[in-house]
């Protein structure tokens, strides 16, 4: 893992202003102030401290080291006067102030007379005039706050562990949470070469993440890099434990030939030539990487054992703070309509021992075993609510109470078992679906009712309905289906085929009459061509013999019967016009055949006409 | 045999072919889709806070009773806590949902034809009874209008679906790492477009579109893999 953001620069600014000091050639008295701006500044923020020297003092201005502020150099200014050849010099460098937690810091007066500085750091959210050590987030003594061990830094001033603890003393299977920083150089360490470790197998410790927090940190006037990791420690067995955390890394091993040659003899530049820029700068010294495992200073916990005096029977190995609720899904239900019981466990603790049976076995109540579900509220798990469900069903109609749900755990602060309870719930269990609907609208139409526990709508809602056992297949609407699409359109074409169908019998019918019809006109006019020929012969019995039969073919076709059944009795009934005249000619038709007939030759004409004008009667529909 | 007897033995078999058909198409099994059923389970869903599923659920139940004032009035409440416009709808669309479910439309549609088709053929047969066979064919039509008017103010929520996850990014492209555009709230109502892979390309009612994980939404009418339009048998 490389080191990306190193923070150097106040210390080139201090060589820079020590160099400028040694080169003035007076001596004499110096005077040394600081100011810093602005006095009180909101975590997050940051102020300007300003040291400024006047006289000739050579020594470097160096920034203070106070835990918990940040010094980053950000410009330096000096002034050389010479008057009557009484040299003066001025100097100042200027910081920037970047707090690292809120409370009040002391910045140290310096040797030449400046007094102690005050910076007030408040808490983000807090507003400027609550300047109160309450507001400014200072609250040593408060629970579960996580003390800093000891920083060892190693011999080479490279790197160091530490581990952030809130207590010392664990039961058996408590958690808590621990902050493992990890501070390196840049320019020292060359990467970590894996994620910090226990050495001791008397706790666990979760998944570290790979990507810690990385902030800067000044220690002992140096910067570091100091990366974060938060995590939960448990403890797995009893006893006083002494352990260590361990990092593998990389290091670079520094040759510092000009340590030994330092110019000005004075120790307090010492790290400023064996600075490896310093030192990279000017040529000097070579470097080797180096593998090392770094420890933390061990840190010693006590590990007690649970008690197994008042021991709850359901107790499944939780420690920690817990509180309970449960929940039901509805105040009514039918028998045999499953019922969801929720117990919803939150607090702080080792939730993976967290375990419920819930009802377990109830005599009025078939239950199923539940399941649960997690959500961690940060991110080592430490805080969060475990959520159980369990299925439950009425055996029987009636007034049922469902049994409270108890959780067991053990408070390490209190150092007892403790057992969380919660109320029972009564259940109205109708016989059946329908009459849980019926019951739900009725008391929805009087406004009374128990209110369900979960829902947030529920009371609003419209109460089930009976299922009638109607269903279909599929949601899809039929006139959208093939299936069923196939009846309309074998509806169509059946009425279409029957339409075609009437319409080509209409016609074959229309057809036969126009036949007909034409025969009969064509047998008429033989009939009429018989007349003229038996006329012109004076053959007065073929004449009236075909005078009789075209008159038959034209009533024949006027009444759409056949021409031969027509006889005298047909004409009387159909009482048409001229029926005298037909009915004698039929008559004298008759005496022609079968008497022999005196009728005058000249009276031929006149019967002729009479089968004319019936021959040009329109037919009757 | 007569014209007129034709044209009763016609009637007579496409009318007991119907029956039989409306008869037995729903099956009577617990398989299947039942506005009561569903209404319950969106009931249940509502209760237990999944509003997704509960829109989704109301509206599947309101696509087999749309006339059901239960349904409404419980999609309405669930819209309403889900922060959703209220049921809107143009004029035809909102005649066409009080009708009754459109499967007793399709048969409305059938029936319609039926007398139209008969009304047709007998007044070929008796001119003189045209004035009373003309209503019969007036009457015919009117069922199969409204029958297509059903289908038409259906047809859009063939497409529809809703979101039944909490929330669900719509994405420029139908991959994981595209750049998402909105975030869709649980229970809004999209319109589908196409699928690629895992993914579906959905439009709100506002005119937007993007990319939505196919698992993170629900068809209203549950998509076929065969059938007519791509609908006939659920998936």
């Amino acid at each position: 893992m490389k080191l990306l953001h190193p923070r150097r620069l106040h210390l080139q600014l201090s060589v820079i202003a020590a160099l400028l000091l040694a080169a003035g050639a007076a001596h004499g008295a110096s005077s040394v102030t600081q100011q810093i701006e602005p006095a009180e500044i909101a975590l997050g923020e940051a102020a300007q401290l300003t040291i400024a020297r006047l006289g000739n003092e050579q020594t470097p201005i160096a920034p203070p080291v106070i835990a918990g502020l940040e010094f980053a150099a950000v410009g330096q200014s000096s002034q050389m006067e010479s008057i009557n050849g009484r040299t003066t010099s001025k100097s100042s460098v200027i910081y920037q102030v970047i707090p690292q937690r809120a409370g009040i810091f002391t910045i140290p007066g310096l040797s030449g007379g400046s007094p102690p500085l005050v910076l007030r750091v408040r808490p983000s959210g807090a507003s400027a005039a609550s300047g109160s050590p309450a507001a400014l987030g200072i609250s040593p003594g408060a629970a579960g706050a996580r003390v800093a061990g000891p920083t060892h830094v190693t011999p080479d001033g490279s790197a160091f562990v530490r581990l952030h603890l809130p207590k010392h003393q664990l039961y058996v299977g408590e958690s808590m949470p621990v902050d493992i920083e990890v501070g390196v150089r840049e320019g020292l360490v060359a990467a970590l070469n894996g994620l910090p470790a226990f050495s001791g197998d008397s706790f666990t410790l979760n998944n570290l993440s790979a990507k810690p927090e990385q902030a800067e940190e000044i220690i002992r006037g140096q910067p570091f890099t100091v990366l974060t990791w938060h995590s939960v420690l448990a403890a797995v067995k009893p006893g006083t434990t002494s352990f260590t955390i361990d990092t593998p890394l990389m290091v670079r091993m520094q040759t510092t030939r000009r340590a030994a040659s330092n110019p000005f003899a004075d120790p307090a530049l010492n790290d400023v030539f064996n600075d490896p820029l310093f030192q990279n700068f000017f040529g000097g010294g070579g470097t080797t990487e180096k593998e090392i495992t770094l420890a933390s200073p061990p840190t010693t916990i006590d590990v007690i054992g649970l008690p197994t005096q008042n021991r709850p029977e359901g107790f499944s190995g939780a420690v920690g703070h817990f509180k309970i609720t449960s929940e039901l899904s509805a105040a009514s239900t039918a028998v045999g309509d499953p019922l969801t019981l929720r117990m919803r466990v939150s607090g702080t603790g080792n939730f993976d021992r967290v375990r419920s049976a819930m009802l377990g076995s109830a005599d009025e109540w078939k239950t199923y075993p539940p399941t649960a579900t997690f959500a961690a509220a940060d991110a080592t798990g430490y805080h969060g609510e475990k959520v159980f469900e369990q299925a439950v069903i009425a055996r029987e109609p009636g007034t049922k109470t469902l049994p409270g749900l108890a959780f067991s755990y053990f408070d390490p602060d209190a150092g007892r078992y403790e057992t969380a309870l919660t109320p029972p719930v009564d259940v109205t269990v109708m016989a059946d679906v329908a009459s849980k609907a019926a019951a739900n609208s009725l008391a929805q139409k009087v406004g009374a009712g128990t209110a369900p526990a979960v829902p947030f709508v529920s009371p609003a809602l419209r109460p089930d309905h009976a299922d009638t056992g109607n269903s279909v297949a599929s949601l899809v609407p039929r006139y959208f289906q093939a299936p069923f699409l196939a009846v309309p359109s074998a509806l169509a074409l059946a009425f279409i085929a029957a339409w075609f169908w009437l319409r080509r019998r209409e016609q074959a019918a229309n057809d036969g009459s126009a036949a007909l019809q034409r025969a009969a006109a064509q047998a008429t006019a033989t009939w009429l061509a018989q007349m003229e020929s038996a006329a012109a012969a004076g053959d007065i019995q073929v004449f009236f013999s075909s005078a009789r039969s075209a008159l038959r073919q034209a009533l024949a076709a006027r009444w759409r019967v056949a021409a031969q059944g027509i006889e005298l009795e047909d004409i009387d009934a159909h009482l048409i016009p001229e029926g005298n005249e037909v009915r004698q000619l039929f008559a004298r038709a008759d005496e022609a055949t079968y008497s022999g007939c005196d009728e005058n030759i000249g009276d031929l004409e006149h019967w002729k006409q009479v089968v004319l004008r019936q021959l040009n009667e329109r037919p009757t529909r | 045999m007569t014209a007129r007897m034709s044209i009763a033995l016609l009637t007579l078999a496409l009318g007991a072919g119907i029956a039989h058909a409306a008869t037995a198409a729903p099956p009577q099994t617990s398989a299947g889709y039942s506005a009561p059923r569903l209404f319950n389970l969106a009931n249940a869903d509502a209760r237990d806070g999944r509003l997704g599923m509960a829109v989704l659920n109301y509206e599947r139940a309101r696509l087999l009773a749309p006339n059901d004032p239960d349904i409404r009035a419980n999609l309405r409440l669930v819209r309403t806590t889900s922060a959703l416009p209220p049921i809107t709808g143009t004029w035809f669309e909102r005649q066409a949902g009080k009708l009754t479910s459109p499967n007793t439309l399709f048969w409305f549609g059938c029936v319609g034809l039926l007398m139209v088709g008969v009304s047709v053929l007998l007044a070929r047969q008796h001119p003189r009874r045209r004035l009373a066979l003309g209503a019969c064919t007036a009457a015919g039509f009117a069922l199969m209008a409204v029958t297509l008017c059903s289908a038409l103010a259906i047809w859009p929520m063939m497409s529809e679906a809703v979101v039944i996850a909490r929330a669900t990014p719509a994405r420029v492209a139908p991959v994981s790492m595209a750049d998402p555009l909105m975030t869709l709230r649980e229970a809004q109502i999209l319109t589908v477009d196409t699928e690629f892979r895992d993914f579906t390309l959905v439009h709100t009612d506002m005119g937007r579109s993007g990319w939505v994980a196919t698992a993170d939404i629900a068809r209203v009418v549950p998509r076929a893999g065969n059938g007519i339009l791509g609908f006939g048998r659920d998936l």
